[in-house]
Order: structure tokens, then C-alpha cells, then sequence
């Protein structure tokens, strides 16, 4: 068995001229919580719908724990909890729909669905007497969310799970995914572009941007080694394959550097330059470094 | 559980169907009550009574005929235009089963109320033959001289089933096809532009007919019911070929699609 619960090997999906993702490798280890992050159409749901079978990739392949998505669309359907879309059917209430689901999955026995929708929902707080239809935006979510869990995956597989929920709410959810899911050793992988909650809970991160997978790390390896580095004078003469990035303004160079930040630094001063400042980075700032480069970024991205 | 789902979905229309045939019958039982107290006599029979059904058939298959059009816009291709259809197609079930399901479920619920319907319907004509001291056979033409009742009641309902299951075919096809409920008004437009087509065809080209969309099962020719000919095996065979071509090439878009 692999140790890879999600694994894609060049994965694209182009639409007439236009690449939602252009040659993706994406690899999720199992037990860990997987920050998918990227910028509003930057690819992120794209690649889900891929993972979920509910789209075809253009090239590339990619595996669900160890089923090939599309071709075993079943199988990983079976182990996985989707939640993409975030819309359920709105005149069924919450029980409705948990009876609905339970009957998706007959190898789990009622009982079992039964105890684990009753634990989440109560974790939740999901008001399980409303129709969907009249929940509020949080409860929607929470509610999908709820039927993903009960349904005892394997791994979670969550489409923007906290885009508009209020403080609270993102909170607690975020809460019973690691605690109750995650500490049980299974596997999530979350898309989003609210980068302090992601660095809350993930263990990696991949930053998409343009359909293009910019940076898979760990957030430990993040934290510990990528380093900004400023330099005096435009012609700082230093390469490195652990530049990340570089540019030049108002006299100054700034690096950002994934690692080796001691040898690097040494061989600027071997070359004569001065070395201003190196700054530890933070999940943001690597993100907007990557990401955020041609355009204004939304302030709530920066958070 | 689907099946709650699909009953969820259709109860309302499927109420009102039946209500409207319990109508039907309750005004058709009213008319016969009346006939009761007329003195009834073989010897007044002019071979006329089936044509005075005919309506009836008429009416009944124009309802369950409408009633098919409303259920298709309930299903997979409904789920799909609200955005609901990711979650349901992301339960560990193949696309062709939710399809399946959602035709399987429909095509029962037509069947069930033709066949309730026919058999009230075909109570009353025994009673009403009865009355007038006939068996209960039906006059035919084409060589077939009578075919009793119960034979022609499962002709009938056949015959309407093949035609409500082609309306509902066709619609719920263009509901997956579109992916939205409103694709059963272009599954209407097809049937209104092929009868309007059907008309201007015949105008201009008197010898060309296009087929009847009940396969002329309810013509009467000479107080004799021709429909009832030879080639009827064949006919109903080639309509249940065409009617299940549609969920087919739905399952086959449905398979296709990019949710």
C-alpha cells in the first residue's frame, strides 16, 4: 500500500485554450492534513472535481488512495468524503438527508453511521429538524461536512470548507477536523485561500497559482528554512538552486530562499555583499511571494 | 433511500395525476349511472359502444401523457441545474444507477396508474355490456373479427404506456442533456414541432404521414376498431425500441459529463 493517499503525476485539464492545471504533481501523505491553497480560479477545484471523478484530467493521472480517479471512480468513492459544492438537496432536513446517505454506504451498518452522525452533529451543532434550504450559509457547510463524516472515510477531501464562515463557526469546524478526524490517524485534504486557518491545522502545503503547482513543503520546513534575505546593491552576485525568488528595487536585492539560508549567506559575503537583514517567513508571505506577484492580493488572503 | 428521495421529488405531481384520472372516473361512473336507468336492449346496439370510449382513452392518455412530461423534469438532470448534482454523484454509486433509478421509478408510477385507470375503466364497459346483454368482446377490422376486453384493455394500456414513456423519455432525456429541470420544456417542443411539422408535411404532401404518436391504437373506421391490426406486435415493438433509446443516449451524455 502506498503512503501516499493522494498522488497526481503531471495532472491537466485544459478548457479550449485555457489550463486549469498544467502538468500538476500533488503528493498527500496518508495521516496528514494537506493545505491546498491558491487563489480564487488559480486550479483548486479543478483538481478536485478530477479527484472526485466529477471531471476528466486533459493529461496526467492521479490516484486516490492507490484507485486511479476516474477509472475507480467507485472504490475511492466509497472511502472518501467529498465535499465540493456545498449544496445538498434543500426541501430534506438534515435527518433526511443522513438517512438518504446512510443508505450509499451499506457495508457500514446502521448503528455505526447512526453513533458517528449523531457524535458529529452534536460536535457541529448542525440543526438536523431544518431543511436544507433554510440553513444559514454556515449550517449548509457544516451540514455537508456532516455527511462526509458520518459517512467514516478514509480521507476528506474539502472544497474551500470555511469560505464565508464567520469567525466562530470556522473554529469549530476546523476543531472537529483535527481533533475528531484527523487524530485518528486519517487523512485531509483542504482547499483554500484563507491562509491563517490552513496554517492552524496543515501539516503540508501546495500553493497553485494559474494552474500551476508553485510549492509543496511542509509547514515545519516552511517555518524553519525559507528565509528572506535582503541584500544592498542591485548586482548582488549569488545563485543558488534554493532561490525561490529574487528581485531588485529602489537598490536593494531580495532573495527568498527555501533553504541552505547559512551557505547562502556566506558565499553573498565571500562575493562583497552586505547582507541587511534575513527574516524568518511565515505561510502569508510565502504565499504572496508565490502567488501574489501580479496582481493586488485581497486583503483577506494576507490575513 | 433513493426511493425517498425520487417519492420526495414527485409526490406532489403524482397526487395530482391521480386526482385528476379519480376525476375523470368519477364523472365517467356518473355518466353510467345514468345509462343504469335507461332500459337497455341488444337490439338498440349499432356497434358504436367502443367508439363511446374512445374519448375516454383519449383523455386519459393525454393526461398521463402530461403527467410523464412533469415527472421528468425530476430526477438526476434537476439535481444537476441546483448544484446538488456533485453530492449525489459523488455517493459510491455508478451514474447509470442514478439514471436508471429515476427512469425505473417513473416508468413504474406511469405504469401502475394506466393500469388502475384501464381496469376501472374496463370494469365499467363489462357492466355496461352486461347490461345490454353482449359479451364482453370488441369489434375489430382486419381480419380480426372481436378480441375480448381484457385483451384489448391490456392493448390499451400498453399502448398508452408506450406513449407516456416516450413523452417522459424524451423530456427527461433533454433534462440530462441540458442539465436542468427546464429541459423538459425543450422535450415539449420537440413533441409540439413534430406534430406541427406532422400537420405542414400532410398539407403539402397529402400521401406522407408521419407516425401517430399513440400508433393509432383509438381509430375507429366504421364503428370497428382498426388500430387493433396485424402489425400492432410490430409497431409496439419499434416504440419501446425508440423510448429506450433516450434514457440510453442519457446515460451516455450522463457518463460523459463534466459536473
Amino acid at each position: 500500500m502506498s503512503d501516499l493517499a493522494i498522488e497526481t503525476h503531471a495532472l491537466s485539464k485544459r478548457y479550449g485554450t485555457l489550463a486549469a492545471l498544467d502538468r500538476v504533481n500533488i503528493h498527500v501523505e496518508r495521516g496528514s492534513i494537506y493545505g491546498f491553497l491558491g487563489r480564487n480560479g488559480a486550479g483548486k477545484t479543478t483538481a478536485i472535481r478530477i479527484l472526485a471523478g466529477l471531471a476528466e484530467p486533459s493529461g496526467g493521472n492521479a490516484r486516490v488512495l492507490g484507485f486511479e480517479a476516474g477509472r475507480d471512480r467507485i472504490e475511492i468513492l466509497g472511502r472518501t468524503g467529498f465535499v465540493i459544492d456545498k449544496m445538498l438537496l434543500p426541501y430534506m432536513n438534515g435527518r433526511d438527508l443522513l438517512r438518504l446517505n446512510r443508505g450509499f454506504f451499506p457495508a457500514h451498518s446502521h448503528a455505526q453511521y447512526d453513533a458517528l452522525a449523531r457524535r458529529y452533529a452534536e460536535a457541529l451543532e448542525v440543526p438536523l429538524d431544518r431543511k436544507f434550504r433554510k440553513l444559514s450559509h454556515g449550517n449548509k457547510t457544516k451540514l455537508c461536512l456532516l455527511l462526509a463524516l458520518a459517512q467514516n472515510p478514509e480521507l476528506l477531501v474539502l472544497d474551500e470548507p470555511t469560505s464565508s464562515l464567520d469567525p466562530v463557526i470556522t473554529d469549530q469546524l476546523l476543531r472537529v477536523l483535527v481533533e475528531d478526524f484527523a487524530n485518528d490517524g486519517r487523512t485531509i485534504l483542504m482547499s483554500s485561500h484563507h491562509l491563517s486557518e490552513v496554517e492552524k491545522v496543515a501539516d503540508w502545503v501546495g500553493i497553485i497559482d494559474h494552474g500551476r503547482l508553485l510549492l509543496e513543503a511542509r509547514l515545519d520546513d516552511i517555518r524553519s528554512n525559507y528565509r528572506r534575505i535582503r541584500v544592498a546593491g542591485e548586482q548582488a552576485p549569488a545563485t543558488s538552486p534554493e532561490i525561490l525568488t529574487a528581485s531588485v528595487s529602489g537598490g536593494i536585492t531580495e532573495y527568498v530562499l527555501c533553504a541552505g539560508e547559512e551557505k547562502f549567506v556566506a558565499d553573498l559575503r565571500n562575493n562583497g555583499a552586505t547582507v541587511l537583514e534575513v527574516l524568518p517567513m511565515n505561510l502569508s508571505e510565502i504565499f504572496l511571494e508565490l502567488a501574489g506577484r501580479e496582481n493586488n492580493v485581497p486583503v483577506e488572503t494576507m490575513a | 433511500m433513493y426511493l425517498s428521495k425520487q417519492w420526495r421529488e414527485s409526490r406532489i405531481v403524482s397526487i395530482l395525476a391521480i386526482l385528476s384520472l379519480a376525476l375523470l372516473f368519477a364523472l365517467v361512473v356518473k355518466g353510467a349511472t345514468a345509462i343504469d336507468t335507461v332500459h337497455f336492449d341488444n337490439r338498440n346496439y349499432n356497434g358504436d359502444f367502443g367508439s363511446a370510449f374512445v374519448p375516454l382513452f383519449y383523455v386519459e392518455a393525454v393526461l398521463v401523457g402530461f403527467w410523464g412530461w412533469l415527472i421528468a423534469g425530476i430526477g438526476i438532470g434537476k439535481n444537476l441545474g441546483e448544484d446538488s448534482g456533485s453530492f449525489l454523484l459523488t455517493r459510491p454509486h455508478r451514474r447509470a444507477w442514478f439514471l436508471w433509478s429515476d427512469w425505473g421509478y417513473a416508468m413504474a408510477q406511469v405504469a401502475a396508474i394506466i393500469v388502475l385507470t384501464n381496469l376501472m375503466i374496463g370494469l365499467l364497459m363489462v357492466h355496461i355490456l352486461h347490461l345490454m346483454h353482449l359479451p364482453a368482446v370488441v369489434p375489430l377490422t382486419e381480419g380480426v373479427q372481436s378480441v375480448s376486453l381484457f385483451v384489448m384493455m391490456i392493448l390499451v394500456s400498453l399502448g398508452v404506456l408506450l406513449f407516456a414513456g416516450l413523452i417522459y423519455s424524451v423530456s427527461y432525456f433533454c433534462t440530462v442533456l441540458i442539465q436542468r429541470t427546464s429541459g423538459v420544456m425543450l422535450g415539449a417542443g420537440i413533441f409540439v414541432g413534430y406534430l406541427v411539422l406532422g400537420a405542414l408535411v400532410h398539407h403539402y404532401y397529402p400521401g406522407i404521414h408521419f407516425p401517430n404518436l399513440i400508433m393509432g391504437l383509438f381509430n375507429i373506421d366504421n364503428h370497428r376498431f382498426s388500430g387493433f391490426s396485424n402489425d400492432l406486435a410490430i409497431k409496439f415493438i419499434a416504440r419501446a425500441v425508440i423510448t429506450m433509446v433516450f434514457p440510453i443516449a442519457a446515460q451516455l451524455i450522463l457518463e460523459r459529463s463534466e459536473i
